[in-house]
């Protein structure tokens, strides 16, 4: 589903934001949230107004404010026991750029400033699917749900070119296609704004769970822990 | 003594080094890494890069602890302020370098 576009990155410090995403690990954690907490949602709003299912929607967006607030510590905990032994650890991107910090290193143009280790992954896209869908409020019409995870697609797929979690065409025509499914089978029209984040949720997962098929594939369990060395 | 010359020779030789250049710009740019991530990113043996960064630690440029994250020892690298000092002092005078070379080099 997704190319390797990360390894094409040469500066430093984008290549340690990049690895921190290799595993497909934070897209997998903000896609469960995210769909938990959609979903729930979505249920608790359409089917169902039971105690448990509002406790599962809380629990859901908890699980959002957690990510968001200790990301580096709850995906990091499991990076320890999947990723540093096999490909070692590197400090977690921040999340913003601070244009001081840049400092010119080796080379003779501007684009050969240094950059420093950081995301734009919750800006761009996780916070993008929780707060884009929301404008499916205004619009009562069939096809503002596909209209709307198509224009994502196509915001993801060009902004994230160059970013350390680059969509690629195919992972983007999937969530362009997504956004169809409702209207196919038939969706009422006012649990829109939930099956959005929870489509986006979804999409994130799956992003995440190929990333890490592959990174295991590639990676297999080293046999003797080399992170001791030196 | 030619200028340029004499600027080469005040490079520092401890960075100069392509593979201490590559662990200092790795570490500069990422923070702080592990032994594993250097090793992979640098494509470095693990004794070469074991003695480059005895080097640098004995330079000062270098701080390595070893650390858990979880149960996995990890042997941590990062730049000391020292470090990131005379990586940026490397950096910029290897600029002007290159800058005046590719001067000279349109003039002719």
């Amino acid at each position: 589903m997704d190319d390797n576009s990360a390894v094409k990155i040469a500066d430093p410090g984008r290549r340690a934001a990049a690895y921190w995403f290799a595993d497909g690990l934070p897209e997998l954690a903000y896609g469960t949230a995210l769909a938990i907490s959609e979903g729930a949602t979505l249920l608790l709003g359409l089917y169902l107004r039971t105690l448990p299912m509002l406790l599962v929607t809380i629990a859901g967006y908890l699980a959002l404010i957690v990510l968001f607030a200790w990301e580096h510590s709850v995906v990091g905990l499991i990076k320890a026991r999947i990723t540093y032994p096999r490909t070692g650890y590197v400090q977690p991107p921040g999340t913003d750029f601070d244009p001081s910090s840049s400092v010119q290193t080796l080379g003779l143009t501007p684009e050969s400033s240094a950059r420093r280790n950081f995301s734009w992954f919750r800006g761009r896209i996780v916070l993008l699917l929780m707060v884009v869908p929301q404008a499916l409020q205004v619009f009562d019409q069939p096809w503002a749900l596909p209209a709307l995870m198509v224009l994502l697609a196509l915001l993801f797929y060009f902004t994230s070119r160059e970013s350390e979690v680059p969509v690629s065409l195919i992972s983007a025509v999937l969530l362009a296609l997504l956004g169809f499914v409702p209207m196919l089978i038939g969706f009422p029209l006012r649990g829109r704004v939930f099956v959005a984040g929870l489509l986006g949720g979804l999409w994130l997962m799956a992003r995440g769970l190929w990333k890490l098929a592959l990174y295991l594939h590639n990676h297999p369990t080293p046999r003797v822990n080399a992170g001791a060395g030196a | 003594m030619n200028p340029q010359a004499q600027e080469l020779g005040q490079l520092d030789r401890i960075i100069h080094e392509p593979a201490r250049l590559a662990i200092m710009m790795i570490l500069h740019g990422a923070g702080e890494a592990d032994f594993v991530y250097l090793q992979r990113e640098g494509g470095f043996t693990q004794g070469n890069l074991s003695s480059h960064l005895l080097k640098l630690e004995e330079a000062g440029y270098v701080k390595i602890e070893k650390t858990f994250k979880g149960r996995v020892p990890l042997t941590l690298c990062r730049l000391t302020p020292k470090g990131g000092d005379a990586f940026l002092e490397y950096s910029r005078r290897m600029v002007q370098v290159l800058q005046r070379g590719t001067t000279l080099a349109k003039a002719k």
